[in-house]
């Protein structure tokens, strides 16, 4: 039998970590500090990849000894809407506080009064505070996870998950600059590869090969059926934290207040559905008022230069720095954004439907995944597509569940051997990684991307939808499919990972629709035309999905309603 | 989707630190062993995020954005 050496460059761990993002280096330090050896594997740079260095605003944070009972029966009644796992949200709250210290003790900067102690601002709505955290957060945390002894592996895609007796073993991949194939053995794997952006919004760049990787590998994903949509400014293509209660249409209406009638914090479904429908009765374009955003905003958002109002950002010069050079190069090229920037939509995405349990194992052994990744399938915020159901959300959802998920993957290493997986499964692996650099030439990654956005990514797939148009969405893409695999060309290792970033898209795209298409109610971001109510009594329910031969295979499961605290009345 | 028009290093006071390339999350930059100096190999995945820039020591990089930024329409 041919070694695995002589297929590509070996590597072995106790647990490897894919990704080094929020996620993934909590993930990493925890099971170091639980005493595994660990390595972490990212296709960029650990610690200034991926979205955590361009993450503009601020944390949502717990206090200590915050009232758990309040905040869990919030998320569960209002934001989740009672597809909660009720049990794992509980378990993660109780493991918020603990982050924040350990952020702080591993080299997180986070807002601080004079004396030391955390400092916290008080949002307008909802049972928790935000906190400023510096640029650099997952580099600081980087530098902590080094010392401590995690080793890195930068610049090498994952591809594919290795599997022995159903039991994930280890990874393989590419090196994007070297193009030499990678081999990495491990006794558990843990995912963070950040979620599925579409390609959509300017700066949130992942891709979703978390999902892809675990759906290949066997692993169930639930909930992908909600995505989060954003208010943007048309010229920057970015999204201004604070700026949707202050959308208005060309009669001078606040689109915020017409149409969002429940406690929302941040963008919410009712806010996009607004703007569609004003944008399709002909009271767009829509613009963002700026001047007004509210003094309780001013704090969280406030204008840096001021020492009073500067907010989230203003004890950090790494943030400071760049957002001043940002605002700049706004002035310099098109004379900044003014006081009444256009509003369009944004497909903000962040879709990370893995499915796990509370110590955010997936359905497959040895599998863990964390971070956004689940911020979907954990379930923990229910219907709500991103941690939390605002922003802010995500900074403390992916490095809470990261150190859960790296503690509990430690623990399962224990007292475990390496096992190999056959020589037959790397090579076949290693065909799949190179394959677009040996094909024909008849369409390139950037072509496929922006055919997968055409064919399935307007508004009415992904928030005004009925059967006829996901129907006619998921044949486009189920036609791509073949085509992915038969035609789509690399020229390089650059391109490569392009492709691999092309199929994972299809593929998180087609599961988002055919989850969409299953689910017949409406609920949050799922909006159904055909189905526009609300249905507690069929469907307090998990569309789930699965790799079925080649295709996918969708169920459904009943919620332990019964089991939960918070149930809604028809239940 | 192309976001900037284009990408200008100046080679004169580039030092080959390579700090731009490592804070690159798309790949875009790359760096010429040959030359030892860094360039805007695939500009088409640039996302003007501009944290090349802020971690450039010599303030000799420069990412030109395309304006309006293009972003995908959803309205039909
Ligand atoms: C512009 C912007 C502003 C934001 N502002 C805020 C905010 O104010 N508050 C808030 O809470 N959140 C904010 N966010 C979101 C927040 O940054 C993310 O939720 C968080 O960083 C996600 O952490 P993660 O570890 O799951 O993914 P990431 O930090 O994106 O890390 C994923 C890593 O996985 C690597 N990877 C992916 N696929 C592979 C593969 N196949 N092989 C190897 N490596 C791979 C990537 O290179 C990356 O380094 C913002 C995001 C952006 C882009
Ligand atoms: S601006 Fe951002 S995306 Fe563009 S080259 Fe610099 S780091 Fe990369
Ligand atoms: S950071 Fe600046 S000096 Fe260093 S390699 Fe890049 S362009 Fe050259």
């Amino acid at each position: 039998m041919k070694s695995l050496e002589a297929l590509g460059n070996v590597l072995t761990t106790d647990v490897l970590v894919v990704g080094g993002g929020m996620a993934g280096i909590p993930a990493a330090i925890a099971a170091r500090e639980s005493g595994a050896e660990v390595l972490i594997v990212d296709k960029a740079y650990t610690g200034l990849a991926g979205q955590s260095p361009r993450g503009g605003n601020g944390i949502v944070a717990l206090k200590k000894g915050a009232d758990l009972d309040k905040y869990c029966e919030y998320i569960s009644t209002q934001v989740g809407r009672y597809l909660n796992d009720q049990k794992a949200l509980r378990n993660y709250a109780e493991h918020v506080y603990p982050t924040i210290e350990k952020l702080d003790e591993w080299g997180v900067e986070l807002t601080k009064h004079e004396d030391g102690s955390f400092g916290y601002f008080d949002l307008p709505v909802g049972p928790w505070w935000m906190m400023g955290i510096n640029l650099y957060c997952a580099d600081n945390m980087r530098k902590t996870a080094e010392k401590k002894g995690v080793r890195l592996q930068n610049h090498v895609n994952i591809t594919d998950l290795l599997k022995e007796n159903g039991r994930v073993v280890g990874a393989v991949g590419f090196d994007i600059i070297s193009g030499d194939f990678c081999i990495f053995r491990a006794k558990t794997v843990i995912l963070a590869c950040g979620a599925n952006n579409f390609r959509a919004t300017r700066m949130f760049t992942n891709s979703g090969e978390g999902n892809s990787l675990a759906f290949n590998a066997g692993a169930q994903v639930r909930n992908a059926e909600f995505v989060f949509l954003e208010v943007a400014a048309a010229k920057t293509g970015e999204t201004l934290h604070g700026a949707q209660m202050f959308v208005f249409n060309q009669d001078g209406e606040n689109v915020w207040d017409k149409y969002v009638d429940w406690p929302a914090q941040d963008v919410c479904a009712e806010m996009i559905l607004g703007m569609a429908r004003e944008y399709r009765e002909g009271r767009g374009p829509l613009y963002i008022d700026l001047s007004k955003l509210s003094e309780a905003m001013k704090v969280v958002a406030g204008d840096i230069h001021n020492p009073i109002v500067g907010g989230l950002r203003r004890q950090f010069p790494d943030k400071i720095s760049w957002v001043t050079r940002l605002e700049e190069r706004e002035k310099e090229v098109f004379g900044g954004l003014g006081d009444k920037p256009e509003a369009k939509f944004a497909l903000h995405g962040n879709a990370g439907f893995v499915r796990v349990d509370q110590n955010f194992r997936t359905t497959v052994p040895g599998l863990y995944s964390v971070g956004l990744d689940t911020g979907n399938g954990s379930a923990i915020f229910g219907s709500a597509p991103q941690p939390a159901g605002r922003r802010g959300g995500p900074f403390m959802y992916c490095p809470t569940t990261g150190r859960i998920g790296g503690m509990s993957a430690a623990e399962e290493s224990k007292g475990m051997d390496v096992v190999d997986a056959t020589a037959d499964q790397v090579e076949a692996l290693r065909e799949h990684a190179y394959a677009s650099l040996g094909h024909s030439g008849k369409i390139g990654p950037r072509e496929m991307f922006d055919r997968i956005q055409a064919a399935a990514l307007p508004l009415e797939f992904f928030i005004i939808r009925s059967g006829k148009n996901l129907n006619k969405a998921i044949g486009a893409l189920e036609d791509m499919r073949q085509e992915i695999r038969s035609d789509l060309t690399a020229k390089d290792y650059h391109e490569l990972k392009l492709c691999h970033e092309a199929e994972t898209m299809a593929l998180c795209t087609e599961i988002v629709l055919k989850a969409a298409l299953t689910h017949t109610e409406s609920r949050d971001f799922h909006y159904r035309e055909d189905y526009p109510k609300q249905d507690n009594k069929s469907w307090l329910k998990w569309v789930i999905a699965e790799k079925s031969g080649d295709g996918i295979g969708i169920a459904t499961e009943d919620v332990p309603i019964g089991e939960y605290p918070y149930r809604p009345a028809e239940a | 989707m192309e976001r900037v028009e284009r990408i200008i290093i100046d080679e004169e006071k580039c030092i080959g630190c390579r700090l731009c390339v490592k804070s690159c999350p798309v790949d875009v930059l790359r760096f010429d062993e040959t030359k030892k100096k860094a360039v805007g190999a695939y500009p088409q995945e640039c996302e003007w995020c501009l944290i090349c820039e802020e971690h450039c020591p010599k303030d000799c990089l420069r990412v030109q954005p395309k304006i309006p930024t293009p972003v995908f329409e959803f309205i039909r």
